[in-house]
């Protein structure tokens, strides 16, 4: 290719002047192009279709879980005797229950307390998990020993049992349910979050600013905190289905919210029984559970792979 | 090794001390419950209750002779049927729910370890879009939602299976499914991540270096290593799938032991429900010292510690 | 005839972000016997060629162009049951990286075995045991017989990295390949290893190609030396010549440039003003260009075209100018 150059065309005398600095090529491109860490991740998040699309379906979600019960003309729990194991229609998209109730409406309350539930695991684990963890870490040595040992221990105790048990002492309903996951939903994230910090102890960066002299708050807030948050918004968001389904869980075995109020796990418990006259009682619930721990799912992996510090470049 | 496992054991008494101790005092806090000796009961479960519990003792006695039946595996009375004990109750049924458990388990874990390597080896391929999404499809679907949901189309629509029951080998497939594709899903994308991990280690770029056949560097080097990550998912699988059999037994009615620990939460048998969890814990967390057990033997470096 | 002779060699990655002309019509030949040092700023495409021909470069990869010629015959057109006969046995490769370059679940004897399983001459378990003792031993691991049976993270870097080049001669390959494989050791431990293979290529008159950062290693061992900047060749030569006289700027920046303080060791760098550039856009005409002290307007509007005596080559339009060939410039 560079042999069809002719030395006819290298005569002009211009071509062998000093080049300006502005008709050099390709050197803005020299410097690293400047996008933000979050500029970046969120440029890769946006070209993982399925990311997208769960970011997509979790707004859906949370508009019908937020508004939809009170634009719905039925409340939740108004039974209707003469629309009774009514299939779905245009009246009740999801069919009505074995006492009249417009399963359309209850499936978005129950979807209501499941964020709920997906809330408040995520602000366990951030709140409870991260301090844990981050004091762990930070302070090593016999505090982190001890903490991490007690982790270790609750880490092997089977935690659905304990919090079924918990559910049977406390009784039935949202609060204890919040309370029963509030216990535990942060013991991953201790670790994680510890892990991390250990690791960015050993960073040369940390060590750089500690040679600089550093302070200990300044380390924490310019340096720990934000290269942790990573693997922490990762794992927050996939543990969301896995408490969405702990509740769910808990109310299928009748240890959650009670009637009339709706979870998506009661519903599908209730619908089972229902499962050969009117299956519609069954799915919609069961579908509703799905979506959302898709999202939450497809939301996090997409979040997972753009924020790998492996394939960023 | 040696030092591994005394260290895991030690952790292992404990959390049991921990759950046993728990259960115990949750128990006896439960307002209306069985200790609670306000409760009108009748007089016969009350003598009995009393007797077996010691109910006349100070706490901190009661709690000892808690702790010693334990020890002997006594796991004490039914509060609702007198006449049963919890050790019965588990003699019966918890061989139904280990059988549907390890089958369960077995197919997790060879269907899993098998997709996630094909689609390890395959990435970015049609395979491995393929076995991905349905992955994070069934992980988003909880047992107790694919269970009836199986349950109507093979059971009730396509009568190719039995819709519930336990009896033959039939009566297995539909519940065995339901309780084991969540977890092949997460064994599936574990051992796919842990794979391409190891995949693109030096180690394996230097065995190719040196000549060695495809099939040598994928299971001698790939395959093993990439399997030691996946053994730590062993215990949660396992207790997932258990805990799981809770509803799926009840949703085919299967006479097992989650069945009946699902029906004493229903009618609040609380010493059922107290021994069943202890048992539960106990069985749980000895499969978590198997697990590390094994882990320790895959790596050498614990190994030899 | 040369042992290895690479033509127009082009391995590009497809990434999302667009293609990364990693290496990009490379040529050059190591004879029987010689040592080619290959040296350039970190991601100039030294591993990759290497890769290149070892035909092991990993998605999203691919050498899409040239000729590799190995004792007269092209890798490129080789089955992978064929190449597989090649490797380990005509051409070695040791890494850069010897913690993570043994299986950490096998001993250090299973590892060899394994490799000496492939020797006709070695027919019973016996004859491998003792080829391994003899090639451990012939790399300076004490104790042999003991070490067999230890796993890799029984050894320390510098042992590890014996173990690999024990592994790398055990079928006395015709070409070494070695990938900075001092790099990510102790200074001490580095010039041990340095002798050592110094002592292994005159035992064996192996041909070697050895990729380093580190000049002054190549100078006491190399007999050519080739330049690599942005995955094209910018300057081959003699060592003398090249230490002597290099030609072209970045050559000379190379070699005038002084190690960064604040480097770490394992990864020491050269700091030649400006930094290298974007490899998916990289700059039109000679890529240097917009680093270079010499630039002039033809260097950012065509490739540069060899220029050079016999055993000189240099791709420069600086260098092509003073040579005179066009008249009046
Ligand atoms: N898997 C990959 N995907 C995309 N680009 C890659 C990949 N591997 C290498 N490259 C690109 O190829 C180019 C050459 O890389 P290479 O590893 O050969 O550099 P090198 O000269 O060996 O550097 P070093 O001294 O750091 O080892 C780099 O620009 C790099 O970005
Ligand atoms: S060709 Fe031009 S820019 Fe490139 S090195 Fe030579 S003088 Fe510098
Ligand atoms: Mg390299």
């Amino acid at each position: 290719m560079s042999m069809d150059i002719k030395i006819e065309e290298l005569k002009d005398k211009s071509l062998w002047e000093p080049i300006p600095e502005e008709e050099k090529m390709g050197a803005e491109e020299l410097t690293a192009p400047q996008v933000t860490f979050w500029g970046d991740v969120w440029r890769r998040f946006r070209k993982n279709r399925l990311a997208v699309l769960g970011l997509v379906l979790l707004v859906i979600i949370l508009l019908f879980a937020l508004v939809g019960p009170l634009v719905s003309p039925y409340p939740y729990d108004k039974q209707d005797y003469d629309a009774i194991l009514q299939a779905p229609n245009l009246a009740h998209p999801f069919g009505t229950d074995y006492v009249g109730r417009d399963l359309f409406t209850r499936v978005m309350y129950g979807a209501r307390i499941s964020l709920a539930v997906g809330f408040l695991a995520a602000m366990v684990q951030l709140v409870i998990g991260v301090l844990y963890g981050g004091i762990s870490g930070f302070m090593g040595g016999k505090v982190d020993e001890i903490m991490m040992r007690i982790v270790d221990i609750m880490y092997a105790i089977p935690i659905l049992l304990i919090v079924i048990l918990l559910m049977v002492v406390l009784g039935p309903g949202l609060v204890n349910i919040f309370l029963a996951l509030g216990f535990f939903y942060w013991l991953g994230m201790a670790r994680i979050v510890r892990s991390q910090i250990l690791t960015l102890k050993e960073e040369e960066f940390v060590l750089a600013a500690r040679v600089l002299g550093a302070s200990t708050k300044r380390l924490l807030l310019r340096h720990l905190i934000p290269n942790a948050m990573g693997p922490v918004i990762v794992t927050v968001t996939l543990n969301i289905p896995n408490a969405i389904f702990t509740e769910a869980f808990l109310s299928y075995i009748g240890l959650g919210v009670s009637a009339p109020m709706a979870s998506l796990g009661s519903l599908a418990s209730d619908g089972v029984e229902y499962i050969r006259t009117a299956p519609w009682l069954m799915l919609f619930p069961a579908l509703a559970i799905a979506l959302i721990a898709l999202a939450f799912n497809f939301v996090g992996d997409g979040l997972r792979d753009s924020l790998d510090p492996r394939l960023r470049r | 090794m040696g030092r591994f496992i005394v260290r895991r054991l030690a952790l292992m008494v404990i959390a049991l001390w921990v759950v046993v101790t728990v259960t115990f005092f949750l128990a006896h806090m439960i307002p209306g419950g069985p200790f609670d000796r306000e409760k009108p009961v009748p007089e016969a479960i009350k003598k009995n209750l009393e007797e077996k519990y010691h109910l006349n003792e100070p706490m901190w006695k009661q709690y000892l002779l808690y702790l010693n039946d334990i020890i002997h595996g006594d796991l004490g009375p039914s509060f609702k049927y007198p006449d049963r004990t919890v050790n019965d109750i588990i003699k019966e049924s918890f061989p139904v729910s280990a059988q549907l458990g390890f089958w369960a388990v077995l197919m997790a874990t060879f269907v899993g370890i098998s997709l996630g390597s094909v689609s390890a080896l395959h990435q970015g391929e049609l395979i491995d879009s393929f076995s991905m999404f349905f992955a994070i499809l069934f992980i988003s679907l909880p047992s107790f939602v694919i269970a009836p949901i199986f349950q109507y189309i093979f059971g009730v629509k396509l009568h190719w299976l039995p819709v519930a029951n336990w009896g033959s080998w039939k009566h297995m497939i539909l519940p065995a499914l339901s309780l084991a594709l969540g977890p092949t899903a997460v064994i599936a994308r574990l051992t796919r991540a842990s794979m391409l991990e190891v995949l693109s280690n030096d180690y394996v770029k230097a065995a190719r270096a040196r000549g060695l056949s495809g099939l040598r560097v994928l299971i001698v080097y790939a395959l093993k290593n990439a399997l030691i990550p996946v053994v730590t998912y062993l215990f949660p699988l396992i207790a997932a799938i258990f805990t799981g059999s809770f509803v799926v037994e009840k949703i085919f009615n299967i006479p097992g032991l989650g069945r009946y620990y699902v029906t004493s939460i229903y009618n609040r048998d609380y010493t059922v429900i107290l021994g069943v969890t202890v048992f539960y814990a106990a069985f749980l967390i000895l499969m978590n010292l198997l697990a590390d057990i094994t882990y320790a033997l895959l790596d050498p470096r614990i190994r030899y510690e | 005839m040369a042992l290895l002779e690479v033509r127009n060699l082009q391995t590009y990655f497809f990434t999302y972000a667009g293609v990364v002309k990693a290496v990009d019509g490379v040529s050059f030949s190591v004879d029987r016997g010689e040592v080619l040092g290959i040296v350039g700023e970190s991601g100039s495409g030294k591993s990759v060629t290497a890769m290149s021909i070892m035909r092991l470069v990993q998605q999203p990869g691919k050498t899409v162009g040239g000729e590799i010629i190995f004792d007269g015959i092209n890798l490129l057109n080789l089955s992978d049951r064929e190449m597989n006969a090649y490797r380990g046995k005509r051409i070695a490769m040791v890494f850069q990286d010897p913690m993570t370059s043994l299986n950490p679940t096998l001993t250090v004897g299973y590892h060899m075995m394994e490799l000496l399983s492939r020797d006709p001459n070695l027919k019973t378990k016996k004859d491998k045991i003792d080829r391994a003792i003899e090639l451990l031993k012939a790399v300076g691991i004490s104790e042999p017989e003991k070490r067999l049976s230890q796993y890799p993270y029984q050894f320390s870097g510098g042992m590890r990295q014996r173990v690999m080049i024990a592994l790398a001669i055990a079928l006395n390959p015709d070409l070494l390949i070695m990938d900075e494989p001092t790099t990510a050791l102790d200074v001490t431990v580095q010039a041990q290893i340095m002798e050592l293979v110094k002592e292994i290529q005159e035992k064996y008159h192996m041909a070697v190609i050895f990729i380093t950062h580190d000049l002054g290693v190549i100078a006491g061992f190399a007999d050519r030396v080739m330049v690599m900047y942005a995955g094209k060749k910018v300057e081959e030569g003699d060592v003398y010549s090249i230490f002597e006289n290099p030609l072209h700027p970045y050559t000379q920046a190379l070699l005038s440039a002084v190690p960064k303080l604040d480097m770490d060791r394992s990864q020491r760098l050269y700091a030649i003003p400006g930094s290298p550039p974007n490899m998916i856009a990289p700059p039109p005409g000679c890529r240097f260009h917009p680093r270079c002290p010499y630039a002039m307007r033809i260097c950012a509007k065509k490739i540069p075209i060899a220029a050079g005596t016999d055993n000189r080559e240099v791709y420069c339009w600086k260098v092509f100018k003073e040579m005179g060939v066009v008249e009046g410039v």
